[in-house]
């Protein structure tokens, strides 16, 4: 998965070295919009009431907002809720959004099934359409409420009666707020049902044309596939959800009195072979982050050689294993990387991708590596602490065919660091555990406990050789140093901070999933804040369309930031259409003179607009967890907590605007 | 007053509204039949129009209603909806998140299914293009036949367009076959079942698993082409008129090419046998077919690649014709521009047509234009001086050698585009007695070398005690080369062109096999010495790198071992043996494919 921030919340709030603080920018924001609100509404009460009025006008203004909010009525406030919901459920708009939400279900197999990775296919689904349906729906609701009793201005019976304008606005914002939380969790259950439903299937295994369980023998030289070190036979399930799996049947090779393998039911036979045992056990492939179970029934009394064995024995396939994960990634404080002369670098090389997030090392004799710096790394982490699940995704790039029968080869070495300063302590450095690299995919390497290496001195000197605790020794402190080689000469290894970590032990994904839509909660809740806040001075068309844009640029901030510091080929608006019309490529310069250069300064003019617009709106994609249900990451409560201030400033910031442009209104009428 | 203002608009709106039905409803009125099914009533333009191109499925049971939901749920905004799922999908590609990639990819061919370049574009992304991100062969493998299951889930929507099929014969035959993890690919094709049963949904997967050596692509590609050409031949394709010429004539070589494609790869993969000979034999069979198949290069004008001597033998009869009505002239007109040319080309006049390669007999059309001006201006001269009582059968001459002069022309052009000859001969020669034993010697060197046995070496028979004396690589290198000689002496238009091209190939190899077994890299008398002499002057010239016989003797008295062991100029020759059987090294960046 990409990640590009690792958000702690008090450097976000108070800032670091590196980086400003959200705290002092959001003062600085209130002050600013302050300033510009007094201006503002001197200038339209200077209109209305001539420039002396103006700041009486002004000044009482001010003066009652105080106790306005001071005083605020919870009683009051939730009646206006309580009356808001129950107007949104007369207008029905619920009732549709839940219609097309439970259609968008029945029906959505049509659109999401044949994927090799139907988790990821499902999630993005239903998140993404409950974001779209619970979005609307608020803004339908918040947008037609107060403009409709502007209009028909049945606003009057209740402003008439002693209630507040704080109380009016934020007893809308809560009641829209609330019906739309209701409706999500409706949906969020929904949802999680029809994932596991639609995910879960099983197999058997297939049979030739006799109605026989044919495997044959492992052998690349034949198949062109790539089994396991240990296999000997294979074959396939059937065809299922839209996908097979590869049965492999395994010689597990273990001591006499080594414990068995965890699942015996998968075990054919038991094979002695002097002080060892061999176990001959089928395993099923793992397809698209998931699994199944197998065991297997075979006639014990047999001396038929495996294959024959296997074409009449009974197999029983599991649903599927391995979905619904919420994985608790340890990731690394810093990332360097080298260069083939060991020079230290804050970037990989790049081999020539557009898109810059992973940093390429170089293989075979050089100095280039890429060092991960650990910190935090304790036993208490983890669930077991005998093997330590390393979890790696690394790119690769060729820069010649090479070996096509191997994939590029990984090198890893621990180290023990010091505490800053320090510089005193043994220092521990363990052998390089080697091992092909496999891309796109998430590697799961189980790091031993106790890993091979040397100690050395403080001053250099080699104390001793031999096998060193990963815990006690190499991260006795917490803190761990972690070297990743290119072994192939010529060859390269790409790498991102967020690529490779030690995965702590998993949460319970129902509490994943509540994160994941309390994401979408927030945005709705902006989105409610926003219908309500436009809808006290605007139409509610107008309000419905400036909403749309907001959540336009919302979800697209990202790109119209690009779009904004001249970096997107083709032009602004203008550019654009005459590229259009005339049929040129985006690459290509418009050609020198007076036209192009005016068209380029009318559309400097509305790139920079766009450019201001992306500073001020929610940038959506930060409050949008859906990636790492997805993937199957764990949402961390720092990311989820900046999510939850970044929301309640906006929410916060547009509450008091619509309050006082509510305010304004009133004293208009 | 106001009220009645409000109500006057809309009553001229609604009538606005009504009045754009009409001809709305003109258009998109559909065609009416009678109780037999014959057509009343054609219908509206828009109407006629979707049924002419199948755009509309109009039974129920032909309505997909994923791609209808989508239609309906970009509320008209189609185009639109396009665009932004095709920047989504090029932002997945670019961020390599394939599986974003792949979804968003079935999503857009879902809102504008009969978009045909969408298809082929995107397919060809999917098969070419994120297959050589994955470093792995096996995941290579697998988005290779994602781009093809992606194409066939076009083909419902375009039946009446073969251009689908045809990416799909191009993706199973190239894209397997001769991509550098060829040997890879063809072994994983040969095991998967899922796919194969996943393309008997379209093709007769029986002709596709009918191989002694197991289901092969470059038959999967047969049967797609020949699905293509029957629905060309059959008019259920009529995209036909804009496929003429050129295209048409490359169209029908695909079928029967992906039979010798096929030889090909299995004379290198197995040891050559009766099979592979029958396998020639059709490839060849199927090659003269096409051959003989007539091509349009006008209206009602239809020319074939077997016809180019009858119409060089129709050009040269209404020439004789001509010189016999009007004698003399010609040879008066031509003895000026004759001593303009040189040695060679005097000579290409003179040799027998049917003796010249394709390539030879386009240089003798060069040639006889510079002779005769525009093809046929010096006839039309000579015919223009006939007498006036046989000036009428001089015309008629002059149009018959107009008409074959157009005919041996295009034959001519289309014989060289495919290199029709070559692989027919090729083939031919391929399928003997002989081409097997040559073959069957190399594939025994070729196995000899991998074995690391380079030499002569003797057996003990552990029963009868016996010792024989086996041949290594480089007798089995020697053997093949013998019968090469003979059978490019038999045939020697094959002494240029991609067979003996690869023959090169081999000859480099067995060098650094020689010099590897410690002898000198080129043996004193090379079986194929005098084709590789020949090859340097031929017309089509090869750049081979080898010693000529000039340079042999000199070699040879060379007392530098240096020399002896490692030719000048000689770019071909590759000497580092292990690379030589790891892999097929590229020295340029792996991905560009």
């Amino acid at each position: 998965m990409v990640v590009n921030e690792f958000p702690r919340l008090m450097d976000w709030l108070f800032g670091t070295d590196t980086s400003g603080s959200a705290l002092f920018v959001f003062f600085l924001l209130v002050l600013a919009a302050s300033l510009f609100g007094l201006f503002f509404g001197y200038l339209v009460a200077a209109f209305r009431h001539g420039p002396t009025e103006a700041f009486y006008v002004v000044a009482k203004v001010i003066a009652g907002a105080g106790p306005d909010w001071v005083k605020l009525s919870p009683r009051r406030t939730f009646a206006i809720a309580k009356l808001a919901a129950k107007e949104a459920i007369r207008r029905r708009v619920i009732l549709i959004v839940f219609a097309i939400f439970s259609l968008a279900l029945l029906f959505g197999g049509w659109f999401i099934s044949g994927s090799d990775n139907q988790e990821r296919v499902y999630i993005n689904f239903v998140m993404f359409g409950t974001q779209m349906l619970i979005l609307m729906m608020v803004m339908l609701i918040s947008a037609f409420s107060l403009p409709e009793d502007i209009k028909k201005r049945t606003i009057y019976t209740i402003t008439t009666k002693p209630v507040r304008s704080s109380e009016i606005i934020l007893g809308r914002i809560l009641g829209f707020a609330g019906l739309g939380t209701g409706l999500l969790i409706l949906m969020g259950i929904i949802s999680l049902l029809f994932v596991w439903r639609g995910l879960a299937h099983d197999h058997q295994v297939a049979v030739n044309d006799n109605g026989e369980h044919e495997f044959r023998e492992v052998d690349r030289s034949q198949t062109g596939r790539r089994a396991s070190e240990n296999a000997i036979l294979e074959t396939r399930t059937t065809l299922d959800s839209g996908h097979t799996h590869f049965i492999e049947v395994l010689q597990d090779i273990r001591d006499k009195d080594a414990p068995k393998p965890v699942n015996m039911d998968s075990v054919i036979r038991e094979v002695p072979a002097g002080d060892k045992v061999i176990y001959e056990r089928l395993e099923i492939e793992n397809v698209g982050g998931h699994t199944h179970k197998i065991s297997v029934e075979v006639d014990e009394n047999s001396d038929a050689d495996l294959a024959e064995l296997l074409k009449t024995a009974k197999f029983d396939i599991s649903s599927a294993r391995g979905f619904f994960r919420a994985r608790v990634p340890q990731y690394a404080e810093k990332l360097v990387f080298y260069d083939r002369d060991g020079n230290a670098k804050a970037r990989g090389l790049n081999t020539g991708d557009a898109w810059d997030y992973r940093g390429y090392i170089t293989g075979g004799i050089t100095l280039s590596r890429a060092e991960y710096f650990f910190d935090g790394i304790y036993e208490d982490l983890f669930d077991s602490t005998e093997k330590l699940p390393l979890e790696l995704t690394l790119g690769v790039y060729r820069s010649k065919t090479g070996n096509i029968y191997q994939r590029i080869r990984v090198g890893l070495q621990f180290e023990s660091v010091d505490e800053e300063g320090e510089g005193t302590g043994n220092r521990f450095v363990s052998e390089q555990l080697e091992f092909e690299s496999d891309e796109f995919t998430v590697q799961v390497k189980a790091i031993p406990r106790t890993l091979p290496g040397q100690k050395f001195s403080a001053s250099g000197e080699l104390l001793e050789s031999g096998n060193f605790d990963l815990f006690n020794d190499f991260a006795k402190n917490g803190r761990l140093k972690l070297t990743v080689r290119c072994l192939d000469e010529d060859q390269y290894l790409g790498m991102a901070k967020a690529d490779i970590y030690f995965r702590a032990t998993d949460k319970p994904y129902w509490w994943n999933f509540v994160k994941g839509y309390i994401g979408i909660w927030l945005q709705m809740v902006i989105v409610t804040c926003l219908g309500v806040a436009f809808s006290t001075f605007l139409s509610s068309p107008v309000v419905m369309l400036a909403v749309i844009c907001t959540i336009t640029f919302g979800f697209f901030s990202e790109w119209l930031q690009k779009l904004a510091s001249f970096s997107i080929e083709g032009g602004g608006p203008i550019e654009s259409f005459v590229r259009l019309i005339t049929q040129q490529n985006v690459s290509q310069p418009l050609p020198e003179g007076i036209v192009s250069t005016i068209i380029k300064s009318i559309d400097s003019v509305f790139i920079n607009m766009v450019g201001a617009v992306t500073q001020i709106v929610p940038n959506f994609s930060r409050l949008d967890f859906s990636d790492f249900l997805t993937h199957g990451y764990f949402v961390d409560n720092d990311r989820l907590l900046v999510a939850v201030f970044i929301s309640a400033a906006f929410c916060l910031g547009l509450t008091i605007f619509g309050y006082f442009c509510l305010k304004t209104r009133e004293l208009a009428a | 007053m106001n009220q009645s203002k409000s109500f006057v608009r809309k009553v001229i709106y609604i009538a606005l509204v009504g009045g754009l039905l009409i001809p709305l409803s003109l258009v998109s009125r559909p065609a009416t039949r009678d109780k037999q099914n014959a057509i009343q009533d054609a219908g509206g333009v828009l109407s006629s129009m979707r049924d002419e191109y199948e755009l509309s499925q109009a039974r129920l049971s032909e309505i997909d209603p994923g791609s209808e939901t989508m239609k309906l749920a970009s509320l008209g905004l189609r185009g639109v909806a396009v665009n932004i799922l095709w920047m989504k999908a090029l932002d997945a590609q670019e961020k390599k998140q394939w599986d974003t990639f792949s979804t968003t990819l079935n999503s857009l061919v879902k809102i504008q299914p009969n978009f045909i370049k969408v298809w082929e574009y995107q397919g060809h992304n999917l098969s070419y293009n994120t297959s050589v991100e994955f470093d792995d062969y096996e995941q290579r493998y697998a988005w290779v036949k994602k781009g093809i299951e992606f194409l066939t889930k076009g083909i419902p929507y375009n039946r009446r367009d073969h251009r689908i099929i045809d990416s799909l014969g191009f993706f199973s035959g190239n894209k397997f076959g001769n991509a550098d993890e060829k040997v890879q690919y063809r072994r994983l094709f040969r095991n998967d079942t899922p796919f194969l049963d996943e393309m008997s949904k379209y093709v007769n997967i029986n002709n596709v698993s009918n191989c002694e050596y197991g289901p092969d692509h470059w038959l999967l590609a047969y049967e797609w082409y020949d699905r293509s050409e029957r629905m060309v031949d059959s008019g259920i394709d009529d995209t036909g008129p804009v496929e003429r010429r050129r295209k048409e004539m490359l169209f029908y070589n695909y079928r029967p090419a992906q039979l010798r494609n096929l030889a090909m790869s299995l004379q290198t993969e197995f040891r050559s046998d009766e099979y592979l000979s029958s396998l020639w034999d059709r490839a060849n069979r199927e090659w003269v077919e096409f051959g003989n198949r007539p091509l349009s290069i006008a209206p009602g004008v239809d020319v074939t690649l077997e016809s180019l001597l009858r119409s060089a033998a129709l050009v040269q009869k209404s020439r004789d014709q001509l010189d016999e009505i009007v004698p003399g002239v010609r040879n008066r007109l031509l003895a000026q521009k004759m001593s303009a040319l040189n040695d060679e080309e005097r000579l290409l006049l003179g040799r027998p047509v049917d003796s010249l390669t394709d390539m030879e007999f386009e240089r003798l059309q060069g040639v006889q234009k510079l002779l005769y001006g525009g093809g046929t201006d010096v006839d039309q001269q000579i015919a223009s001086m006939a007498p006036v009582e046989r000036r009428e059968e001089a015309e008629a001459a002059f149009r018959k050698l107009m008409e074959e002069s157009t005919k041996l022309e295009t034959a001519s052009y289309f014989r060289t585009v495919v290199n029709y000859e070559h692989w027919k001969l090729q083939s031919a020669v391929e399928a003997t007695e002989k081409g097997i034993a040559a073959r069957q010697a190399e594939y025994d060197a070729m196995d000899l070398r991998d074995r690391a046995i380079f030499d002569e070496y003797e057996q003990r028979d552990p029963i009868t005690g016996e010792v024989r004396t086996l041949p290594g690589a480089i007798q089995k290198f020697d053997e093949a080369f013998a019968m090469w000689s003979d059978i490019v002496e038999a045939e020697p238009k094959l002494r240029v062109g991609p067979m003996f091209d690869d023959i090169v190939t081999t000859i480099n190899k067995y060098t650094v096999v020689r010099s590897v077994a410690g002898e000198d890299w080129w043996p004193n008398d090379f079986a194929l010495q005098d084709v590789i002499d020949y090859r340097s002057t031929a017309a089509e010239a090869a750049e081979d790198g080898l010693p000529l016989s000039s340079d042999v003797a000199e070699l040879q008295a060379s007392e530098n071992k240096e020399i002896r062991y490692r030719m000048p100029e000689a770019p071909n020759i590759e000497f580092n043996l292990e690379a030589e059987t790891e892999s097929e090294d590229d020295p340029s960046p792996a991905d560009n494919e």
